[in-house]
């Protein structure tokens, strides 16, 4: 198992998980992060050749619906938390130069 | 009539069936006790005054439409949900209203109430101390009496340890018993909506009015759950866990545990120790499994179809977020969160193999009673191993309770009763006769 200072980038990791932090809070999370994660290695020393994961602990297996159109939300209650006018969400530009 | 507020939600229905007071009445009863208490207490995140039936809070990431639902969080401070949970509809249905949205953890995450973006709601038996999290304005609310009852979440002991350390009874049902389209999601393996209540009769009505499945959430069965209490305690097996008073639990709260479990022995049961070898890898494992899925539930909040944006998570939604992100990255994602996945087969198979010598297993809910705003908060390694108790049952799958059975110093302490799969049923038929032996939950704070 990799060990928790391995791969702790917190600059990387908040980019990854796209959560602004600026640099007085990379050092806080970096050794907070580092204290848990050195916690949880304790499942390292665990046997598990034979275990399979648990993934979901209910009972219920592939459950479906029949396959028809089904009443939903308006489009103006589905747009009003959002930003933006004429039926639309307004967002950022994808190919726009920064 | 007197003391309006201080009834429970069965006696309310009757006292409102026999005429003694009118939901008018029983409505400015409650909003005019929120108006005096909550400059106190804020375990309001957001107050009704149109209530008109029974009063109902809801833990404020649990959608009502029309109303605010923050989570919280900063983020969503001016959402207002275009639709209803299930279990709001399912509850509306009797005579119910919604009188309020309550304080947490921002979005379910902690267990002190001291991560809400909007201040931490406070103990009603102490308000200089911590009411318990995330569920922490729901229990405050129903200490206080300033709702009838209330709804919570529980993922890794949010409803039961809110519950416990606020003197009232909370519940998490199977995972799978009640549908959580609706609920914020935190970790969709692990999330159940329960009731929080004055009594544990209050708490059986409640399961059945909000279970159940819908088209939504496919792990939730179909069946409502219906229970007529059994009441047969004599020759029940309560399964004791070594594991769950060992070191790190205070010596008063597990005096008072101890006693209640005695009583319950006096009533008719048998105790019997059992062994749940593989408790001390629980924190671990959820603190892994819980992240993992939560980072993945809250990459929603891009700030387009709703809310800010992300730099306005707290430090402990960041924390987590973090954490998971990192689990589930490539290279650590088979030595972190596949092999938690496999470590919480074996404390699934460690419960499965206590209940062939138990029926139910008894035990604390939280190592300590209430400590103070702001003690442990630098820390968020201590906060999560207080965690130690609740979090097996969750990863199992499996329902729990947590009701008042003593004080230390003042402070309430709960006893936790974990059942098998899908059996509440069980649970609360010992948590009601308990509670008909004992007047822990008649005890009120004074404020």
């Amino acid at each position: 198992m990799k060990t928790k200072t391995t791969g702790l980038k917190i600059s990387r990791l908040a980019k990854l998980a796209n959560v602004p932090i600026n640099s007085e809070e990379e050092k806080l999370y970096e050794s907070q992060l580092s204290k848990i994660l050195e916690y949880v290695d304790l499942i390292e020393s665990v046997n598990l050749i034979t275990t399979q994961p648990t993934y979901n602990v209910s009972a219920g297996k592939n459950i479906t619906r029949h396959d028809s159109v089904s009443k939903s939300i308006t489009h103006e209650k589905a747009l009003q938390n959002g930003k933006g006018n004429e039926g639309y969400f307004f967002t950022e530009g994808v190919f726009t130069e920064n | 009539m007197d003391n309006i507020t201080a009834l429970s939600l069965i006696e309310t229905i009757s006292a409102l069936k026999a005429k003694k007071f009118s939901t008018k009445e029983l409505n400015e009863s409650y909003l005019s006790r929120i108006k005096k208490l909550e400059p106190i207490l804020n375990s309001f995140i957001f107050v009704n005054e149109k209530s008109n039936k029974i009063p109902l809070a809801v833990k404020d990431l649990i959608a009502v439409q029309g109303m605010p639902m923050t989570c919280g969080s900063k983020i969503l401070e001016s959402y207002i949900p275009p639709y209803n949970a299930t279990v709001i509809d399912n509850i509306l249905k009797n005579n119910v209203s919604v009188i309020g949205k309550t304080n947490l953890d921002e979005f379910a995450m902690g267990s002190s109430g001291e991560n809400s973006a909007f201040g931490p709601a406070r103990n009603p038996w102490d308000p200089k101390k911590v009411p318990g999290g995330s569920s922490s304005g729901s229990a405050v609310a129903i200490a206080a009496d300033l709702a009838v009852f209330a709804l919570g979440t529980d993922t890794g002991g949010s409803i039961r340890q809110p519950a416990a350390l606020c003197g009232i009874v909370g519940l998490k049902p199977s995972y799978g018993r009640v549908s959580r389209y609706g609920a914020q999601a935190m970790a969709s393996s692990l999330d159940q909506i329960g009731p929080v209540t004055k009594t544990v009769s209050d708490a059986r009505l409640v399961l059945e009015w909000i279970s159940g499945g819908d088209n939504y959430d496919s792990n939730a069965i179909s069946e409502k759950f219906t229970n007529v209490r059994a009441a047969k305690i004599k020759g029940l097996r309560i399964g004791i866990p070594k594991e769950y008073f060992a070191e790190g639990l205070n010596p008063e709260v597990e005096k008072n545990v101890r006693a209640a479990i005695l009583k319950l022995e006096n009533l008719g049961a048998k105790t019997v120790e059992i062994n749940l070898p593989n408790t001390k890898y629980a924190i671990a494992v959820y603190y892994l499994i819980m992240s993992s899925e939560a980072s993945s539930n809250l990459a929603r909040y891009d700030g387009i179809r709703f809310g800010k944006t992300r730099e306005l998570f707290g430090p402990e939604t960041k924390r987590r977020i973090m954490l998971g992100t990192f689990a589930l990255s490539a290279g650590y994602y088979e030595d972190y969160f596949i092999k938690a996945a496999k470590v919480r087969t074996l404390i699934k198979q460690d419960f499965e193999k206590a209940f062939e010598k138990c029926d139910v297993i008894a035990g604390p809910v939280f190592p300590t009673v209430a400590w103070p705003i702001g003690e442990k908060i630098s820390d968020p390694l201590a906060m999560y191993l207080m965690d130690a108790y609740t979090i097996p049952a969750s990863l199992a799958g499996i329902p729990a309770l947590s009701l008042p059975c003593g004080q230390v110093g003042g402070l309430p302490v709960g006893l936790q009763l974990v059942g098998k799969y899908m059996d509440e049923a069980t649970i609360l038929d010992v948590a009601e006769i308990y509670e008909d032996s004992t007047n822990w939950h008649k005890k009120k704070p004074k404020l």
